[in-house]
């Protein structure tokens, strides 16, 4: 591998690499460090560099790489390789029957043909505010696996987004996998998107809650509330938690929720919508989120 | 009424398979060997003078041919809106200028040898501006009298008037006098075909320019003015179009390729992407729009009063036409004996206003049409028994001495469409008091047919019968994918009792074929079409004629219908058109061949009534379309598929402005959403189910009374559909377009 970078900058053209597996992908990064771009569905990467391609210099094409695809579902926890496109975990019988919200986000995403080549894992490391799938990643309390040549590591999704487009991924890395840890008994999970319409839309604001009651199936155990769009990264509310430990839903009071939820979010305004307008969004669909899920009980 | 053989009938679309599998060759895809490719580059300032421009870094790059500027290219001033010689037209527009009007001036333009070069290129280039000030709110423009171009701001007013409109709102007491205010933004036309043309020389001494354009002949002289040719040096060929709505009919990309391929002497495409598109084409003009309604107790209007100021951009343009287009669309709706228009045009540091499918018909319109509905229930009168009351009657007279509006019959477009939408019914509902909030709305309008009254309006054809009985028409004509060409052949085909797959329609090419003004004004059908109805009864006056003579016999005695032609008293004897066509070739000597000009001479209204149903989600400001009916009087639908297809258009793109199209921009000028992941367009999913409504009396001029759709089939979408929403809210929503987070603002606003 030594010697790639030289060769490059003789050239002025982009380098491609199609590695097989892992191991050889990892290498090429270990090499080329920071300017490589990975490729996998594309269609933010190419977004990103529209008509200016030539600004790529070496371009790593996960399309080949074994490893990286499938859903596989395990005793305790659900393994969807980064390369899953938004219409495999939209029609996975798996993901559907545990992460029900997981399904409904990707197909929330974009168009069929976006769905069909855009990744779960594209949509993680491109870190954007309005990434559907991000809201339940925390909201599950999803674990990501990152290796390098030198190391596999895991964090948890609440670690990993730091700032719009930047992770704590390294250039060295990549991400293999999204692990999602089997919900207990008694979870309940919603999931709404507001766009500026139902198909190939920019969330303006989206609200992903996971819910998990007590055996008696009242008592809250633990509320999981993650909101898209109001924030630099997925914002997760933990003062509900707090708020409302110990509670039934059965004499929760929604709009308090919804009221202190938009209380706490700082959206600001861009051209989708105002902050007025997401923190009104926000409570709105808070409340119905509660309501949803109480339903599901 | 008469039963028609292809007339009235859902004929395919000449070219439809071509288009939906991608065959077609757009301008875009054209190629020639030796060609090179150009972009321009776009001011990144709203408002200032260039003080440097390097291009040098630029210019090393390899497959760089050259780079232009305001220093290497004519300086000479156009208007892109010019569409004849001796047309008087403020030319304030240079190919590039040295002077930044607005974020998305042309500034520069590379010409490379490969189209991956071009940005890289482009991202070289380093300006330097001298920044001002801009202006960017149309009313700062009328405030502040700076000007962008060394004259008054205001640079227009028009005024247009009947009766006497401040004696009668003298009389009127206040509480029956109704006034209502207006914003519209500006609207990217969104074509899927980007901006593109193609120039390359033609010996000797001429060049050709290729474009997808709805004025080629303008097309021809705005280039032959800029490279000071004559006409006859320049060949412009028509390209398919790909979308154009108004954005193609001006004309300012062509005369810089032009001149690019004559200075490199080699062949040039020029191609705008989509964000060039967005800022450097031209855009809906934006209006801000009062308008004040006198009644009597009986819900007779006595007398209106409207206001309308118009935001140009950064040059002129149209921007004076198009409100002279507005004020002459309100006196033809409804019996108002006095009225009053009054316009002003101001500059402002932001994209170009333009023509746009209905040229300002859609504004106006949405202005007058939620006034006349709020008018309506504040007189506690129902919208559609108010309409009803006042609008105009069949053959009426325009009051400001304009063309008669001939059979209009807006009353039964009116009463259809509540019919079908089941408008009392629905309106009679239990208002909603929960989360989602249904209502209804309704809006009528008029549009013209032709220039006639303002223009001269005519156009040429010739058509000739070849010797297997297959035509040839030939015409200055612009399609611009709603199947023109397709009508022109039914309605030819009509005539000559012929199948109109049998007539091949060309369309503009200037060195083949005759002079026509172009396709804007709605005239395509109406005075075109007209021009084709003439002319084939004249080919079937002659091929009568020259029959009889191979037949030994007069025309009177000879028949044809349906390909076939023969001697009245021997109808089991006949000849094939094409054989009849051979032997007048060999025993007569001649050709079936025919030219005509036709002039327009009556412009009479277009009308429309649509109807909106809609339910609003109050916890996002969502609206949904639950019902559409669509009802107009086309007069005669050539082709009903062809005519509802413009209407479901139509309607997609007033629902737009209604609801989510907006070009937005900071209080610097620098617009915020220049492509379509920011610029919502309603899509598919999005749309209603659109019911629509023919009305088919004729009664005018048109080829067997057929009246224009293209236009007016977006013209009152947008008032319904703020009608609508206004009416499930209770709300005043005046600034468009109604966005979610304006929509949840109003309703704050209205329960504060
Ligand atoms: C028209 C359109 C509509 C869209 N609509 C939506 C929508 O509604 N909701 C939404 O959330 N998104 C939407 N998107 C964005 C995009 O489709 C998604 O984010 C998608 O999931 C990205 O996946 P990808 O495989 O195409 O990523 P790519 O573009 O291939 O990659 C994105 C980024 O992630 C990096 N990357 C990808 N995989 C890995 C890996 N395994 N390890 C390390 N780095 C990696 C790439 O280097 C790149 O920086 C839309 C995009 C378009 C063009």
């Amino acid at each position: 591998m030594k010697g790639l970078k030289k060769e490059k900058q003789k050239q002025n053209k982009t380098k491609y690499f199609s590695p097989g597996n892992v191991k050889e992908a990892v290498e090429i990064l270990a090499e080329i460090g920071e300017e490589v771009e990975v490729l996998a569905g594309g269609t933010d990467l190419l977004v990103r560099y529209y008509e200016r391609l030539y600004d790529i210099d070496y371009l790593l094409d996960l399309r080949l790489l074994e490893g990286l695809e499938g859903i596989k579902l395990y005793d305790d926890r659900i393994e969807i390789g980064a390369r899953a496109t938004h219409s495999q975990l939209e029609k996975s019988e798996y993901i559907n029957k545990y992460f029900p919200i997981i399904g409904q986000a990707a197909a929330n995403v974009g168009s069929p043909q976006i769905r069909n080549r855009g990744t779960i894992g594209g949509n993680i490391v491109n870190a954007s505010p309005a990434g559907d799938l991000l809201p339940g990643m925390l909201a599950y309390e999803a674990k990501f696996k990152l290796v390098s040549a030198k190391e596999e590591i895991i964090v948890s999704a609440e670690d990993f987004f730091v700032e719009p487009g930047k992770t704590i991924l390294k250039p060295n890395q990549l991400l293999t996998k999204v692990i999602l840890p089997k919900p207990e008994e008694n979870t309940y999970s919603s999931w709404i998107k507001i766009g500026m319409r139902k198909t190939v839309a920019i969330t303006t604001i989206s609200l992903a809650l996971v819910l998990k009651l007590k055996r008696d199936n009242n008592t809250i155990k633990e509320l999981r509330t993650c909101l898209g769009s109001v924030a630099p990264t997925p914002l997760l509310i933990r003062e509900l938690n707090r708020e409302i430990k110990g509670e039934k839903i059965d004499q929760l009071d929604f709009n308090r929720l919804g009221e202190l939820v938009a209380d706490i979010i700082s959206p600001i305004d861009d051209v989708r919508a105002t902050k007025e307008y997401r923190k009104e969004v926000a409570r709105n669909i808070m409340i119905e989120s509660l309501e949803k899920v109480a339903k599901l009980r | 009424m008469k039963d028609y053989k292809y007339v009235g009938k859902n004929i395919k679309f000449k070219d439809v398979e071509e288009r939906v599998t991608g065959r077609l060759k757009y301008a875009g895809d054209l190629n020639h060997s030796d060609m090179l490719y150009s972009r321009v580059l776009l001011s990144e300032v709203a408002r200032g003078r260039i003080k440097s421009i390097d291009s040098s870094k630029a210019e090393e790059l390899p497959g760089v041919v050259k780079v232009y500027t305001y220093e290497n290219t004519p300086q000479n001033t156009f208007n892109s809106y010019n569409w004849y010689r001796g047309q008087e037209v403020s030319k304030d527009e240079v190919l590039l200028t040295p002077y930044a009007r607005f974020v998305g001036d042309r500034v520069a333009a590379v010409v490379a040898r490969d189209k991956k070069t071009l940005q890289q290129a482009l991202d070289l280039i380093e300006v330097e501006y001298e920044e001002e000030e801009p202006i960017i709110d149309p009313r700062e423009g009328l405030a502040s009298d700076d000007s962008l171009h060394g004259e008054e701001n205001p640079f227009a007013k028009q005024e247009l008037s009947c009766g006497d409109v401040e004696g009668n709102f003298a009389e009127i007491p206040d509480e029956l006098i109704f006034e209502d205010e207006l914003e519209t933004p500006k609207i990217h036309h969104a074509t899927m075909e980007n901006h593109v043309c193609f120039a390359y020389p033609k010996e000797p001494d001429r060049i050709a320019i290729v474009s997808p354009c709805q004025l080629l002949f303008s097309v021809r002289m705005m280039v032959a003015n800029m490279l000071d040719l004559r006409f006859n040096q320049v060949h412009a060929i028509k390209a398919p179009v790909g979308g154009s709505f108004g954005a193609k009919q001006e004309i300012f990309l062509e005369p810089l390729c032009a001149f690019m391929a004559r200075d490199l002497d080699r062949p040039v495409k020029l191609e705008f992407k989509r964000r060039d598109s967005i800022l450097a084409t031209r855009t809906r003009s934006k209006i801000i729009g009062k308008v004040k309604t006198a009644v009597d107790k009986e819900g007779k209007i006595r007398a209106r009063d409207i206001d309308v100021l118009v935001d140009a951009g950064g040059y002129t343009s149209n921007g004076n036409i198009v409100s002279i287009a507005m004020a002459k669309k309100v006196f033809r709706l409804y019996r108002i004996e006095n009225q009053r228009y009054r316009g002003k045009s101001v500059h402002t540091n932001t994209p170009i206003g333009g023509a746009c499918r209905g040229y300002g018909s859609p504004q106006i319109h949405t202005l007058t049409e939620i006034n006349i509905d709020r008018v309506a229930k504040r007189l506690d009168m129902d919208p559609v028994d108010f309409r009803l009351k006042n609008l105009i009657q069949p053959y009426d007279k325009d009051p400001t001495g304009g063309p008669n509006l001939g059979n209009a019959q807006i009353i039964a477009a009116l009463k259809e469409g509540a019919e079908k939408f089941d408008w009392y019914n629905k309106r009679n509902r239990k208002e909603d008091k929960g989360r989602y909030r249904r209502g209804i709305g309704v809006a009528c309008c008029t549009h013209g047919n032709g220039y006639y009254g303002a223009y001269h309006d005519f156009t040429g054809m010739t058509l000739r019968m070849y010797a297997d009985g297959s035509l040839l028409l030939n015409t200055g004509l612009h399609e611009l994918g709603n199947a023109t060409l397709t009508a022109i052949a039914q309605i030819a085909g009509e005539v000559l009792e012929i199948d109109p797959g049998e007539i091949t329609v060309l369309e503009a090419d200037t060195d083949l074929s005759p002079y026509d003004i172009g396709a804007h004004a709605s005239r395509g059908t109406y005075v075109c079409g007209m021009c084709a109805f003439k002319i084939a009864e004249k080919l079937k006056e002659q091929f009568l004629r020259e029959s009889a003579k191979v037949l030994n016999t007069t025309a009177d005695q000879v028949e044809m219908e349906q390909g076939e032609v023969w001697l009245k008293d021997a109808p089991q004897k006949r000849l094939s058109y094409g054989e009849m066509a051979a032997r007048v070739q060999v025993e007569n000597q001649r050709e079936l061949f025919t030219t005509y000009s036709y002039q327009a001479q009556t412009n009479p209204g277009s009308y429309g009534a649509h109807f909106a149903e809609v339910e609003v989600d109050t916890f996002t400001g969502l609206v949904k379309f639950k019902d559409y009916v669509a009802a107009h009087d086309v007069g005669k639908a050539i082709n009903p598929s062809s005519v509802e297809g413009q209407i479901h258009g139509g309607v997609q793109m007033g629902i737009g402005m209604a609801l989510c199209e907006e070009i937005t921009f900071n209080d610097k000028g620098q617009p915020l959403n220049t492509n379509f992941s920011s610029y919502h367009l309603v899509n598919a999913p999005e749309m209603p189910k659109v019911r629509v409504s023919l009305i088919e009396e004729g009664g005018d001029e048109g080829p067997y009374g057929a009246k224009s759709i293209g236009e007016i089939a977006t013209v009152p979408v947008t008032a319904a559909v703020v009608n609508a929403v206004n009416d499930a809210l209770d709300i005043k929503l005046n600034v468009l377009p109604m966005t979610p987070a304006r929509i949840l603002e109003a309703l704050n606003e209205k329960e504060e």
